[in-house]
């Protein structure tokens, strides 16, 4: 089930009454709610995968609660080892298999060696690699006894599964949500409305934002060799809105599903574009993942401690990782190696920690000197986002050898099917987003909440893109 | 709680009369024009007493490719192009049928090529017909082809939501400012093509599937029905490659010019004409259909 169907409109009402109005007598039965409420909503793409998550439940479940009754070191080793191998394996299976042997034959070939073992035709499970991440900062903590293993296999289901933030996230800790499934959720009315509020935002910047310039996009992208280096710059910042509407807008229809129903999930995203580096832009894109990392890879290897070269090499391992986290494709590989490339200077100039605040913090509008700063961290971003999307490494750089001839035309604006409007929404969108950079949210606290998002439900119905239903980006991570 | 249902209320009341304000306007706006915006509503403002000799169907294929002003002035035989960019084999039936319904003609051409195989509509060409979905001869048609139809007519503003409301609010915006259509002047043939297209050896390919389109046949039945003569003919493609021959075998009079323009400065690209090969197919069409 997505977001932005038919089908979570009616589901979110019906779930939102049971869970308030039918099971708020006892927390178990709300737990339960959810848990059910969640399979329904992953099983409504795949059933057949439920199965997967039940299992990666159970076995760390069971998993933990040994880790709460050994003591001895090298059992409780053995048995965090035993979760990160089914979790990883499961996910290696799933998601990297068919790369693994694409890849082992083509080494074969260069040394002339022709070889065929079979590709195996694997469908990649929906949020596999998020929750399989949720689940592994369980077993974590508590192997480093920073958490009591939990007794409550349904509030632990619960927290595998729950639903809004199931298939992409907010990657959560099990430090952070698991204890919310063990407190009685009381309702709150700012909270809900808030989480209305970040709904209608969410969308606003799936479907209007995001699927809109997913049409230019992947348009531009599968016939870059026709199009001139105006066009293509247009096709990358397209995607890099698209990427960014699509992804936080889900995290933000996350977060907003989940208040109604009395959670707090952490915020995935904070206005990254404003960002005056790349240290900046990783603090504020995709947090849940990248703190993830830099709880359970970076710090483990070693973190900032140790020399410029062990930060160095650190950095690159997370990168490269993050990358492949992202997909079976050396397209997503490149696209963090070049993310760890940028983040070398900052390193030896040791200026990765310089912009930790908020740009303009105090006034309206960014110094000249920031908005360089600002303009050099996006087109850096669209550069490695080019990567990202590609369908090749090859294509990647042959769209960067087109973009580079210098050619003006602006083709893309003036065909007939294709429209301009979608240029002034994605100003609004920054505009808004500027406006709102210090806040959790762009509608709190503005002076009129119930006409700010009474426009937007407007913008949705007149902008909105329903002609096509685009599956949201980090699904298929 | 209650505070909260009173606020669930107020936004969805809200956004259902948004929805509801909407769609009047962009139906009254759509159905209103200061000048034609689409062969559908063009098609509703010319008087039923106009009198015509032919009518010409099809896609930005007949649109572009087919001038009938040359036709008159060579033959002194009034018709008109009804074509319009995206149609498909539903929505040239849906046009004919709407067509003999106003007004009386002896003979009609429709062009078909690789949409031929297509049984759905497309998703911008339908839009001209959804302001009149309330019209029984849109809806029933419509609702044998789409599951959702019943929320199309009845769900205020999903018509224009579904099939992309930026396309509705482009056309907002262009009545109320834009100037007359040419194809309104031009008995519905649209001299906006251009271009001369450059050289090229790749050909346009494509592959037909031997299967019988049940939108033809319904048009065929309606056509017998009025006894209307039909015509089916491919209009030039530059380069093409594929197995038109098949539609011989489906097509009664059916006449394939798809090869007969070679030269690239005839086309704007390799689907349609510009203004000179225009010229030069309308002539061809002349001597094929009405010089004996």
């Amino acid at each position: 089930m997505i977001f932005n169907s038919l089908d979570f409109a009616l589901f979110l009402p019906l779930v939102f009454v049971l869970y308030w109005f039918v099971f708020n007598k006892s927390l178990q039965r709300q737990n339960i709610l959810v848990v059910i409420a969640s399979y329904v909503f992953y099983g409504w793409w795949d059933w057949r995968f439920l199965s997967l998550i039940i299992f990666s439940t159970l076995v760390d479940f069971f998993i933990g609660k040994q880790l709460g009754k050994t003591l001895s070191s090298s059992k409780r080793k053995l048995l965090l080892w035993g979760s990160i191998v089914v979790n990883i394996g499961f996910l290696g299976f799933f998601k990297y298999y068919n790369f693994f042997v694409d890849n082992f034959i083509d080494a074969f070939a260069l040394f002339g060696q022709q070889i065929s073992p079979n590709s195996l035709n694997i469908i990649l499970p929906v949020g596999i690699s998020f929750y399989t991440f949720q689940t592994l900062s369980y077993t974590i903590d508590v192997y480093r006894r920073r958490l009591e293993p939990t007794k409550d296999i349904v509030a632990f289901a619960a927290f595998v599964s729950f639903f809004p933030q199931l298939v992409a996230g907010p990657i959560e800790r099990a430090t952070h949500l698991l204890p919310q499934f063990k407190h009685k959720r009381v309702f709150n009315y700012t909270k809900a409305v808030s989480g209305i509020q970040l709904i209608v935002w969410g969308l606003f910047k799936k479907v209007v934002i995001a699927d809109n310039c997913a049409q230019f996009a992947n348009d531009i992208f599968e016939n870059y060799n026709q199009y001139s280096t105006a066009t293509l710059v247009l096709g990358a910042v397209y995607f890099a809105f698209q990427i960014y509407g699509d992804f936080s807008g889900y995290s933000d229809i996350a977060i907003g599903t989940s208040r109604l129903l009395g959670f707090d999930l952490m915020k995935n995203f904070a206005t990254p574009y404003f960002s005056r580096d790349i240290a900046e832009f990783w603090r504020r894109w995709h947090i849940s993942l990248s703190t993830w990392f830099r709880d359970y890879l970076y710090i483990p290897l070693g973190g900032s401690r140790g020399g410029t070269f062990m930060v160095i090499r650190n950095v690159f391992v997370i990168f490269l990782v993050s990358g492949f986290w992202h997909g079976a494709n050396w397209t997503f590989i490149v696209w963090g190696f070049l993310n760890a490339l940028y983040f070398l200077p900052l390193i030896l100039l040791k200026r990765n920690r310089v912009h930790t605040n908020t740009i303009a913090e105090n006034t309206w509008s960014p110094s000249f000197r920031e908005i360089i700063q600002m303009g050099t961290t996006f087109a850096l971003t669209l550069v490695a986002w080019i990567f990202f999307r590609a369908n090749s490494v090859t294509e990647a750089f042959q769209y960067i050898k087109r973009l580079l001839l210098f050619e003006l035309d602006m083709e893309r604006l003036t065909i007939e099917r294709f429209s301009v409007e979608i240029l002034p929404l994605i100003a609004l969108l920054v505009v808004i987003e500027w406006f709102s950079r210090n806040k959790e949210q762009p509608l709190q606290n503005v002076k009129y909440p119930m006409l700010f998002c009474c426009s937007l439900i407007l913008l949705i119905f007149m902008f909105g893109s329903y002609s096509q239903l685009y599956e949201f980006i980090y699904f298929q991570f | 709680m209650s505070k909260f249902l009173r606020y669930i209320f107020i936004l969805l009341g809200i956004s259902l009369l948004m929805l509801v304000v909407l769609d009047a306007l962009y139906t009254y706006v759509y159905t209103h024009p200061r000048h034609v915006r689409n062969k559908v509503i063009w098609m509703k403002e010319i008087p039923s007493s106009e009198k015509f000799d032919y009518a010409a169907f099809g896609s930005s294929r007949t649109f572009y490719n087919l001038d009938p002003l040359q036709i008159e002035k060579e033959t002194g035989l009034k018709g008109v192009n009804m074509g319009y960019p995206g149609a498909n084999t539903f929505e040239i039936m849906l046009m004919v049928k709407m067509f003999l319904q106003k007004f009386e003609v002896k003979r009609i051409f429709i062009q078909v090529d690789d949409q031929y195989n297509k049984s759905h509509y497309d998703r911008t060409a339908i839009i001209p017909f959804m302001p009149f979905i309330h019209d029984d001869i849109i809806y029933e048609n419509i609702k044998k082809v789409e599951t959702n139809a019943v929320y199309l007519k009845y769900i205020p503003f999903y018509r224009y939501m579904k099939y992309d409301s930026k396309l509705g609010f482009r056309e907002l915006m262009m009545t109320s400012f834009n100037e007359v259509n040419q194809f309104e002047v031009n008995y519905g043939y649209a001299p906006t093509m251009k271009k001369n297209m450059k050289e090229s050896n790749s050909p346009y390919k494509f592959k037909l599937k031997d299967v019988k389109n049940k939108h033809i046949v319904e048009l065929l039945r309606v056509c017998k029905e009025e006894q209307v003569e039909v015509m089916f003919y491919t209009s030039p493609i530059y380069n093409p490659e594929g197995n038109l021959e098949l539609l011989n075998t489906h097509l009664p009079n059916y006449k394939d010019f798809s090869n007969s323009i070679l030269a690239h400065d005839m086309f704007n690209d390799p689907y349609h004409l510009n203004t000179s090969g225009t010229k030069m197919f309308t002539n061809l069409f002349i001597t094929t259909y009405f010089e004996n």
